[in-house]
């Protein structure tokens, strides 16, 4: 019993639920056929939109151009800018647009540059629905509009715009079969209010100049509107729907193009101009009395100006004048003066010659002495080294022999050559004046001698002092003749030393050492340089041909005395070969 | 032998003093109070010598603080050994130049080391041409004075027999086969004329060969002198000079402190191995005619984590007898310490300072003895004064007031002492500031 019953409620149950299914899936179903039925009305309104280029591009031209061709009073017309203007007014109002669009073409022609302007009134954002699509929400079973976003309905209007823009400039150039118009300047303007402003007005959103040239070359079936009008450097506003304007194409040119064009102005407008300009001219001849009076008021401060530079050019001239005297007084000062001044050389030069004289007379006597000195000294210590160990002291040789040549056996190779004997100056050699410049730069100094004038104790010096280079032999070196050492140095004028320091001469004192190994063929002029420097360091202590970098040079001390050296008749083959 | 004081070198001396650098000539001139390390360092030079039974060798270190004349000492070992006729080649070790490394650290100072071989004849360095053709010229002049014609063909094979006589006595020693071939090529080379031949084998000699390939090629020998084995050819380079007429070779190394630097400590310790090496082989007779002188602060030889103590094996080498205390000093060890100077000496300097300079200036030298003790007084009597003066030091400061002097004839020599402001500077003894570690004492 009880089960029957159950069956039956849930029977019922179940019908019920199938009912109430089937009941949702039809409103479900009428509710989407809703949606659908507005979607398609709202894409049919936006397809309107979004294809009013094409619309135009569809249907030819609303008014037979033959038929106003055949028209009567057309050819009476044909270049009167008026009519002209007003057959292209009659174009553009015949276009078809969707409702909602104002339709007020305002077209001026200039025959002479055959250019229509065309000021057009778009549309308002209004135009672009709010709704983007319509959707249906089951949960709350209601169906929702689905609004457009900001950036869609920008992109919408712009290219609504430039739609309407081409549009227009599609339809006067198809309409124009007989080529009357070249140019077409189209400026778009909105009514309405500015968004950022809050004013209420017109603004220009698009602005185009485009030839029949250009026009030619587009196919408009397959452009994209926007890119079209960016491609022909049309001015477009970058917020279109806030109606932030561009400037229209310029208006002035246009105006003064052709005398037809204003013939739609009114005589008012004339009137206004010509007073205008009447008031501009007495406003301009006000200001020319001003300018006048404040010329006849300057006119005496010029005058007092002109006399007073004319009395400053007389005192100038005077002054001039006065001042060419002095330099000719002057000129003649100099002249004397430097008469006076070439006497004065003339008689320093004659003192100068006898100064020389008299100084080379006083260095011979001086030198004289001194090889006396040394002549002196020389036969003391053979006296001295006669009574004492005998076999310390070398042989003395001539100068003359003295050559790289020395023993090889031993250390004895580098054993010091001897400074020449006394009697080769003194007896073969004749000494030519020195200078006193000279004879400083090869001063040498006792330490000692110096030590002792500082009050040093002289007994710590003897540190450096070796026995047999002490003070005592400095000082007996120092008093020796360079001139003598150097004779050694220099060698016979046989041997390589000699050739080297003669080449030496010749260069200025300083060679490179590939110069003179070229001078050298086959052999060491390293080995000669060292000869050199070895008996030099013997003789005067130090080295006498330096390497300096990629040459070798003589210490300019002893340029003199070797030139001097070189200079004497045994060395005269030497020379000659040499030059 | 003291060379002459000339302007030339006394301006080379004052400039060098008043840059704070040892003169590189006339250092004898300014050397005081050193008298028993120079006779020992001159001994060392006449044992190295030797006689006709063969000769020394020895390795010294000169140790002392920055400032204390280590290098000055060195320089006038150079000048007494050039004097002598010793061929001396100097260096100084860095990063770079090293006894041993794996970028050839220890062939660069080799290359240096002969890049800057110098004879008394030519004290500048680049000797070893000059060397190589004064030995042949030598040997030539010595057959021309025995009167054999110099373009007979006998001439030729004399000489070239006196040189294989020189060549021939080193081929027992180590590399010495390969050492005697490249000389007798140079040899060969100047015979014939051949400037390449000649040049390759100063090429070799010079260590400038990177490959074996190249030699072979160029000389014909299978071996070069590399990072390894450059300090064989210093030896054989000592017994070679020494054999064409010279006393021997001296090698200063001078900076020896950046061996301790080495960061690396196997690196560091293969160069105290290399060093080790070196000592060895002088004292103990396996080299002749060679000297070997390291300049070295007491801080690269004493501490014991990275001076030359920390490698035990010389540290029971180097380090001061126990026996030597209370100012004695044993001159003989491998261990030269330079002390201080004392005043007495420093006075000594100054006046041969002061004596260089008159000659220099040309002016007749007017301060007394009691100018010297006055800028004594102002040098020593400021704070920290007895540790750490260095000669350097007050040779700058007194050639300073010597130039003003000079320049300024209204000033006197008091007016300046009081100007000069005399201060320790910080710097002036880097080992203060940069040791990486202080050293204490309980």
């Amino acid at each position: 019993m009880l089960g029957r019953k159950s069956a039956k409620q849930s029977k019922e149950l179940l019908e019920h639920l199938a009912r109430a299914q089937s009941d949702h899936l039809k409103n479900r179903f009428d509710q989407a056929t809703v949606v659908d039925e507005k979607n398609a009305a709202l894409q049919a309104a936006k397809d309107r939109l979004e294809s009013l280029l094409l619309d135009a591009l569809n249907r030819d031209s609303y008014i037979s151009l033959d038929s106003l061709k055949r028209s009567p009073g057309l050819g009476a017309f044909a270049g009167d800018a008026l009519a002209i203007a007003n057959y292209f007014e009659l174009v553009l109002d015949s276009s078809a647009y969707p409702s909602g669009f104002p339709k007020q073409p305002d077209i001026t022609y200039a025959a002479e540059s055959k250019e229509i302007r065309v000021e057009f009134s778009l549309p308002t954002p209004d135009v672009i629905p709010d709704t983007w699509r319509y959707a249906y929400d089951e949960i709350r079973d209601e169906i929702f509009p689905v609004t457009l976003s900001n950036k869609r309905r920008r992109r919408l209007y712009a290219s609504m715009l430039a739609q309407i823009c081409l549009r227009v400039v599609h339809e006067i150039f198809i309409a124009d079969r007989t080529e009357t118009v070249d140019r077409i300047d189209f400026s778009g303007y909105a009514n309405g209010i500015n968004q950022s402003t809050g004013q209420e007005g017109s603004f220009c959103l698009v602005a185009l100049s485009i030839t029949r040239l250009q026009f030619e070359s587009l196919d408009l079936r397959r452009v994209e509107p926007l890119a079209c009008l960016k491609g022909l450097g049309a001015r477009l506003s970058s917020k279109p729907d806030q109606l932030l304007a561009v400037s229209p194409i310029a208006q002035t040119d246009l105006n003064d193009a052709g005398d037809g064009a204003q013939a739609g102005q009114p005589a008012s407008d004339l009137q206004d101009r010509v007073e205008a300009q009447a008031n501009h001219i007495a406003e301009m001849k006000r200001k020319l009395d001003a300018y006048r009076e404040q010329i006849a008021k300057l006119q005496p401060d010029l005058r007092d100006t002109q006399e007073r530079n004319a009395q400053l050019q007389s005192a100038l001239e005077k002054e001039k004048n006065a001042a060419a005297k002095q330099v000719e007084q002057q000129n003649v000062q100099t002249t004397r003066l430097a008469v006076l001044v070439t006497e004065l050389r003339d008689e320093r030069e004659r003192n100068a010659e006898l100064q020389n004289e008299l100084e080379a007379a006083e260095n011979y006597i001086a030198d004289l002495e001194r090889l006396l000195a040394a002549a002196k000294g020389d036969i003391a210590e053979r006296d001295y080294a006669a009574s004492g160990d005998l076999e310390d002291t070398q042989p003395i040789e001539p100068a003359g022999e003295t050559t790289a040549d020395s023993d090889f056996e031993g250390t004895e190779m580098f054993a010091p050559i001897t400074t020449a004997t006394p009697d080769d100056s003194a007896g073969g050699v004749p000494v030519p004046p020195r200078t006193k410049q000279a004879r400083d730069a090869g001063k040498s100094v006792s330490l000692r001698s110096l030590l002792e004038a500082t009050g040093a104790a002289v007994a710590d010096a003897s540190v450096y002092d070796e026995p047999g280079s002490g003070s005592t032999e400095l000082a007996r070196r120092s008093e020796l003749s360079q001139r003598d050492a150097l004779m050694d140095i220099v060698g016979s004028p046989q041997s390589d030393s000699a050739r080297l320091l003669a080449l030496f001469m010749d260069n200025k004192w300083r060679i490179s050492a590939t110069a003179l190994v070229a001078e050298f063929p086959g052999e060491f002029v390293n080995v000669i340089v060292d000869d050199i420097n070895e008996r030099a360091n013997d003789s005067i202590s130090e080295n006498l041909i330096f390497y300096d970098f990629n040459e070798l040079a003589v210490y300019d001390d002893y340029c003199h005395d070797i030139e001097s050296i070189i200079s004497l008749p045994e060395y005269q083959t030497l020379r000659h070969s040499k030059r | 032998m003291a060379s002459k004081l000339t302007k030339r070198l006394s301006s080379a001396i004052l400039n060098s003093l008043s840059a704070g650098v040892v003169p590189r000539k006339g250092a004898e001139h300014i050397v005081v109070g050193r008298e028993p390390e120079i006779s020992a360092l001159r001994h060392d030079l006449e044992s190295i010598a030797g006689d006709a039974d063969g000769g020394g060798a020895t390795c010294r270190l000169i140790v002392g603080r920055y400032g204390s004349g280590k290098s000055f000492m060195l320089q006038l070992l150079r000048n007494y050994a050039l004097q002598q006729n010793f061929v001396v080649a100097d260096a100084d070790l860095s990063q770079q130049r090293r006894l041993t490394g794996s970028k050839d650290e220890g062939l660069a100072t080799y290359r240096e080391l002969m890049m800057n071989m110098a004879i008394k004849t030519r004290p500048d360095g680049k000797a070893f041409d000059t060397v190589l053709e004064k030995w042949i010229s030598k040997v030539q002049t010595k057959f021309v004075r025995a009167g054999i014609d110099r373009k007979s063909r006998r001439f030729a094979t004399a000489v070239e027999q006196g040189i294989y006589d020189v060549v021939d006595s080193m081929e027992d020693m180590v590399h010495g086969a390969d050492f005697a071939k490249v000389i007798h090529d140079y040899w060969h080379g100047h015979q014939i004329g051949d400037d390449d031949q000649k040049a390759a084998a100063i090429r070799w000699l010079r260590g400038e060969y990177n490959s074996k390939i190249e030699a072979r090629q160029a000389l014909g020998v299978r071996s070069i002198i590399d990072d390894r084995s450059w300090y064989d050819y210093v030896k054989l380079m000592a017994y070679f000079v020494h054999e064409i007429g010279y006393s021997g070779l001296i090698i200063i190394l001078d900076e020896a402190v950046s061996l301790s630097r080495i960061s690396h400590t196997v690196s560091r310790r293969n160069n105290y191995e290399r060093f080790l090496t070196i000592f060895n082989d002088t004292q103990q007779g396996g080299a002749e005619y060679l000297g070997v002188y390291f300049g070295a602060t007491p801080d690269m030889v004493e501490d014991t984590r990275k001076g030359l103590f920390s490698y035990e094996a010389l540290q029971t080498r180097l380090q001061t007898s126990r026996f030597v205390r209370g100012g004695l000093r044993d001159l003989n060890a491998p261990v030269i310490r330079l002390d201080q100077l004392g005043d007495d000496s420093i006075r000594l300097l100054l006046q041969k300072i002061y004596a260089i300079h008159a000659f220099n200036r040309n002016y007749e030298p007017r301060l007394g003895a009691e100018h010297f003790r006055a800028f004594m007084n102002e040098v020593t009597d400021r704070l920290g004064a007895d540790s750490m003066l260095t000669p350097r030091e007050v040779a700058i400061d007194f050639v300073t007031i010597l130039n003003l002097l000079r320049q300024y004839p209204d000033e006197t020599f008091e007016s300046l002492l009081g100007m000069i402001d005399f201060t320790v500077s910080a710097d002036a003894d880097p080992e203060l500031t940069e040791s990486p570690y202080a050293s204490f004492q309980i």
